[in-house]
């Protein structure tokens, strides 16, 4: 159990890493992400104890790296995983397609219940960087679900 | 059955926390917990650029330019400092001027102690509009201490940390300055957007305001010196319903551009 909290967390750091710092590096309106992919691969391969313990301390600590008020990431993160919790049943999360697609449309109401917490109409933000990055956490997000499932499959083994 | 019991169980601690984080945290800014967490990411993220940086060092001073890049780098440093230093003064210079054709005091000098930094990190929603530097506290970096760069005013210190600090962006929507229109001095309030744009806000619509108007700091509630560059007007619209103005600004500051930034001690006058 802690081999696989360790290999979590240092995934994290280096979700941490890209999203902070070499993100804003190439660009700097574009966000991506990779917590969305990460989040659904704990839902998918991770038993739900482990995944929603690790979504709520991976998205508590995000907050250090935030303007955004305590508490609302955890909220809004841990919303997202239980929403494809529930979803799982009704599609086949392990097609890639199901799960760029889910990714998309999780991303785009976590900028807009986000933004709901500043009262700012997330359009505002500007349509281009929403639909370039809400694209690219779409298209990580198959990356993130395989690394999770290798870590899951390295450690039962 | 059981382990349906146990989901539920878990949601609701979870619930329960979030609902306590988001009371206690109605203070929007992250606690000194969170800057125990920046600080441990500061020396990962230094720990981490260290391969990076060797490589890229080889190849930018020893194989691809072996002097140039490196006077180069050091020449804009000082070149972004002393425009810093130059603006910063502009504004003050105005100031000593208005003070000695108004209460014909002796000439007066201010001086600005500027500390520079590096941006580290930005925000990592869509949403909010902050970033990390590398300087903390034990660089002399303080809660509410201005940062700016050669363009402009940047945003103002929310938390500090040792060696980080962390940074509200004048776009944030959470951000307003004092401000006034440099050319008639009208005062208002400039907001953040949270879309890039800046707003300047409590202005009458009877004013007489032009496109293009820089718009600086007015120097109130005393946590930005006066004079510093915040945007230009790009847009006025006077309705006649209203009694104030809807003024958008253009930042002065790219700010998705910066790279390095400068910290600024509230000013001292100087007795000679």
């Amino acid at each position: 159990m802690w081999k696989i909290a360790i290999k979590l967390f240092g995934l994290f750091v280096l979700i941490l890493l890209i999203e902070t710092t070499i993100t804003p590096y190439i660009s700097g309106f574009l966000r991506i992400d990779l917590f969305l992919g990460l989040i659904m691969g704990l839902v998918i391969y991770v038993p739900f104890a482990y995944g929603i313990t690790a979504t709520f301390i991976f998205s508590f600590l995000l907050q250090a790296f935030s303007g955004a008020r305590l508490g609302s990431l955890p909220f809004v993160y841990i919303g997202v995983y239980l929403g494809i919790e529930l979803v799982k049943g009704f599609v086949y999360p392990e097609n890639i397609l199901v799960q760029i697609a889910l990714v998309c449309v999780f991303n785009i109401l976590v900028v807009a219940i986000t933004g709901g917490f500043m009262d700012i109409w997330f359009v505002e933000e500007g349509l281009c960087p929403l639909i370039l990055g809400t694209a690219l956490t779409g298209l990580a997000a198959p990356v993130m679900i395989v690394t999770i499932k290798q870590l899951y499959q390295t450690n039962e083994s | 059955m059981r382990r349906k019991g146990e989901k539920v169980f878990l949601v609701s601690i979870f619930v329960i926390l979030i609902l306590i984080m988001i009371s206690v945290g109605s203070r929007r800014y992250s606690t000194g917990g969170f800057d125990l967490v920046r600080e441990g990411y500061y020396w990962v993220e230094t720990v981490a650029s260290v391969p990076v940086k060797f490589f890229c060092n080889i190849w930018n001073n020893y194989i691809y330019l072996v002097d140039t890049k490196q006077e180069n780098a050091l020449l804009k440093q000082k070149l972004s400092s002393l425009r810093t230093q130059y603006m910063c003064s502009q504004g003050l210079e105005a100031e000593n001027k208005r003070l000695r054709s108004m209460l014909k005091f002796k000439r007066a000098y201010h001086r600005f102690k500027i500390y520079p930094a590096s941006v580290f990190s930005q925000d990592i929603s869509q949403v909010f509009k902050t970033m990390i530097i590398d300087k903390g506290d034990s660089d002399g970096f303080i809660k509410d201490m201005p940062i700016v760069n050669p363009g402009g005013v940047v945003g103002r210190v929310i938390a500090t940390s040792p060696h980080t600090s962390q940074v509200l962006l004048i776009t944030d929507s959470n951000s307003a300055i004092p401000a006034l229109i440099k050319a008639t001095r009208v005062k208002g309030i400039v907001k953040g957007g949270g879309d890039g744009i800046l707003t300047l806000e409590y202005i009458r619509r009877s004013e007489d305001l032009d496109l293009g108007d820089e718009v600086v700091t007015s120097g109130l509630l005393g946590i930005f010196p006066k004079g510093l560059k915040i945007g230009y007007i790009k847009e006025i619209n006077r309705d006649v319903h209203k009694i104030f103005a809807e003024i958008t600004l253009t930042p002065s500051v790219e700010i998705d551009k910066i790279e390095d930034v400068f910290g600024i001690e509230s000013y001292v006058e100087d007795s000679n």
